[in-house]
């Protein structure tokens, strides 16, 4: 390494797998690797600290799902065919997934459950028998238990087991594997070698160091984009962070792919918060959609008055109310309605049922029944949610094995949603499984002069708001309260285009007007101002990409007031964008 | 630090707080600072708290309280005038 580099850099790691994000996805490949290969050299990048991270602390660590999967094992002959009609399929996402990647997804499903057994999470009951729990309903409900007219349950397409500890056993397991774990560590870019990526570069947050990593594989397993809107029934900042997962989630794994080259897909169909007031729709804090029954007004439930209309309609993961009944952008009768959901009644099993869920999720939901007397005794809630995601955007996988356009970088996890719900258990073993493998016969990358300017690169733009001298210093926390009610305000649910212009071009300015005067006075707001330009990139590919699609597709996901229809040309098409030097180009491509 | 006046996230009773670190070490949004000539955390950011509540639990003196913002409590139906540190709520009202 050159004494330049050196001058830069606090540290240098060579290895043989990095995984950039310690959730499920993450730790699952780190295992599965090690256990394929114990001598493979796995170095894990974690933006807050192991224990604790990844959205699984704070939503349903409890189950591990295959909507629509009923059949266990799968039969010899499950086809692609098969895998298009399962709940979170082809032809209910209205073609926007990929066929062989949701095949691919289906017949690996359950293989992480051997995995997370092998460490102590309990997945059986004490009978032995694993606890499996239907999704829907004659097509309909989700969440909740179901009979059929004989009063026995439908078959079950999710294995229920007690994920509380699920974090905690697996980053032990991690740690016990003797994987190199760099808590506290964010993703600044990937190196890349004429289309190979080589390396990545982290910044500590805590000690301010630049750690270059020297990798012959990657995995890119960050958390979903979550930071494009602001959870609006709270003042700023608490807008910025009140959030169902990590709330740490910027989308950072997916930029670093963009910066790197990689394509990026399907940001018109982008999570939005989902929210029922007082409390987001975690599904023991909110209990909308999940365990009790929303109420019109007039004392309508809405499960009876709409019963076909949910997510089997729409596609989708999380049901708050408008989701999964109406979206508001379809069925004003219910925009314009109070909704509620009231607890006062619920059955025993369904007050254990949410406490189950409570236990799993952030501490939060456990205090606030608590706080508020026993679910039973709690005031209705408002059920008023503005909008759920999907998790179909993000990186874009090439092949099976989960790679993405640029050789020998895979995405696993929410960064390169698939499927809604992004089985990152699965794709994470998938990805360690093969990469175990393929480093059999790889050289430890060497660095050249474009890595060298890379970490250059790298190191002016993580290093240069830190104690910067201009005029105006731009808060980062601002500037992201800013961008977000921008696309709250501008993108949203009801996008016409002359508001979808107006947001690209606030959000292009936004990038020669503000950011360079983002200054930060410690490493953690360096962190967060790396952050807020990450925000800006995916707003404006949302906004960009929501402007050329002209047709509704599963509104409210992507709803064009000006487009109302679905468009047949569309079909099978994804928007891609990708980085040609320094600007973000867009493409439309095949699905398939 | 950031300059808004912030009336929530992680209250430390000082005079219980050991200096074990676990809040330090394990905040998901890094919250928290440390303060070596005291050997105690300091609360550094509360406004990019999200009440995940971690730390509570985590620490093993029950030396912190996670305060909730005004709007949660009202929209959660918690009245204020009632508002009790959960150590005192961990009861079920019957």
């Amino acid at each position: 390494m050159s004494t330049e580099l050196e001058q830069m850099v606090d540290r240098t790691i060579n290895t043989d797998f990095l995984i950039i994000g310690g959730g499920l996805a993450g730790c699952m490949a780190a295992l599965q690797a090690k256990r394929k290969n114990k001598n493979i050299d796995v170095t894990l990048m974690e933006k807050s600290s192991l224990e604790i991270s990844g959205s699984a602390i704070g939503l349903k660590d409890f189950h591990i799902e295959q909507h629509g999967m009923i059949e266990h094992p799968l039969p010899d002959s499950f086809s692609i065919e098969e895998a298009k009609k399962s709940l979170f399929g082809v032809d209910r996402l209205k073609g926007m997934v990929n066929a062989r990647l949701q095949y691919t997804e289906l017949i690996n499903w359950l293989k992480p459950l051997a995995i997370m057994e092998d460490i102590g999470i309990q997945i059986r009951e004490d009978d032995g028998f694993m606890k499996g729990l239907q999704t829907y309903r004659k097509g309909t409900v989700w969440g909740r238990t179901a009979y059929d007219e004989n009063g026995k349950p439908y078959p079950s397409d999710m294995v229920l087991y007690r994920g509380s500890d699920l974090k905690a056993k697996l980053s032990a397991a991690v740690y016990n594997d003797n994987v190199r774990v760099l808590n506290r560590t964010m993703i600044c870019n990937i190196l890349t070698k004429n289309g190979t990526a080589v390396g990545a570069t982290g910044f500590n947050m805590r000690t301010g160091e630049l750690i270059v990593i020297n990798a012959k594989t990657i995995v890119i397993a960050s958390g979903r984009v979550t930071r494009l809107y602001p959870y609006p029934h709270v003042p700023y900042p608490q807008n910025l962070f009140y959030s169902v997962g990590f709330s740490g989630n910027s989308g950072c794994g997916v930029t670093a792919a963009l910066n790197a080259g990689a394509k990026i897909h399907n940001m018109e169909f982008i999570w939005m918060y989902s929210v029922s007031r007082g409390s987001n729709i975690s599904s023991g804090t909110g209990g909308t959609g999940w365990f009790f029954p929303l109420m019109k007004s007039n004392g309508e439930l809405l499960e009876e008055k709409y019963p076909e209309r949910n997510m089997m309609q729409h596609g989708g993961n999380i049901p708050p109310i408008n989701y999964q009944y109406a979206p508001n952008c379809q069925n004003p009768e219910i925009e314009r309605d109070l909704l509620t959901s009231t607890k006062a009644n619920a059955t025993d099993d369904e007050v254990a049922a949410m406490y189950f869920c409570s236990a799993t999720e952030k501490p939060r939901s456990l205090k606030f029944h608590m706080m508020a007397g026993g679910p039973r005794n709690e005031r209705p809630l408002q059920g008023l949610a503005l909008c759920a995601g999907l998790t179909i955007n993000g990186i874009k996988r090439e092949n099976e094995q989960a790679e993405t356009s640029i050789k020998n970088l895979f995405a696993a996890g929410d960064c390169a949603g698939h499927t809604a719900g992004c089985r990152a258990l699965t794709w994470g073993w998938i990805v360690g499984d093969y990469v175990a493998d393929l480093i059999k016969d790889m050289d430890q990358p060497s660095f050249g002069n474009t890595q060298v300017n890379q970490i250059k690169a790298s190191n002016e733009r993580v290093y240069s708001p830190l104690n910067r001298q201009s005029s105006y210093a731009v808060n980062p926390l601002e500037l992201e309260d800013y961008v977000r009610n921008l696309n709250h305000e501008f993108v949203g649910v009801h996008k016409i285009a002359p508001r979808l212009k107006y947001a690209v071009e606030q959000i292009r300015w936004l990038k020669e007007a503000a950011v360079p005067a983002l200054t930060a006075t410690s490493y953690h707001e360096l962190m967060r101002v790396l952050e807020v330009q990450d925000i800006i990139e995916l707003s404006e590919m949302h906004a960009q990409t929501s402007l050329m699609r002209d047709e509704s597709r599963m509104p409210p996901i992507h709803n064009r007031d000006d487009y109302p229809e679905q468009d047949s040309k569309w079909d099978n098409v994804t928007i891609v964008a990708r980085k040609v030097d320094g600007k973000i180009v867009y493409d439309k491509e095949p699905v398939n | 630090m950031y300059n808004i006046k912030i009336n929530y996230g992680p209250d430390i009773n000082t005079k219980l707080c050991s200096g074990c670190k676990n809040c330090y070490q394990y905040c998901p949004q890094d919250v928290f600072g440390w303060d070596e000539s005291q050997k105690a955390p300091t609360v550094l950011y509360p406004g990019e708290c999200d009440m995940c509540c971690f730390c509570e639990i985590m620490c093993p003196e029950v030396a912190i309280d996670v305060k909730i913002p005004l709007h949660n409590l009202l929209d959660f139906g918690i009245a204020p005038v009632n508002y009790k540190k959960i150590s005192d709520s961990f009861e079920e009202k019957k």
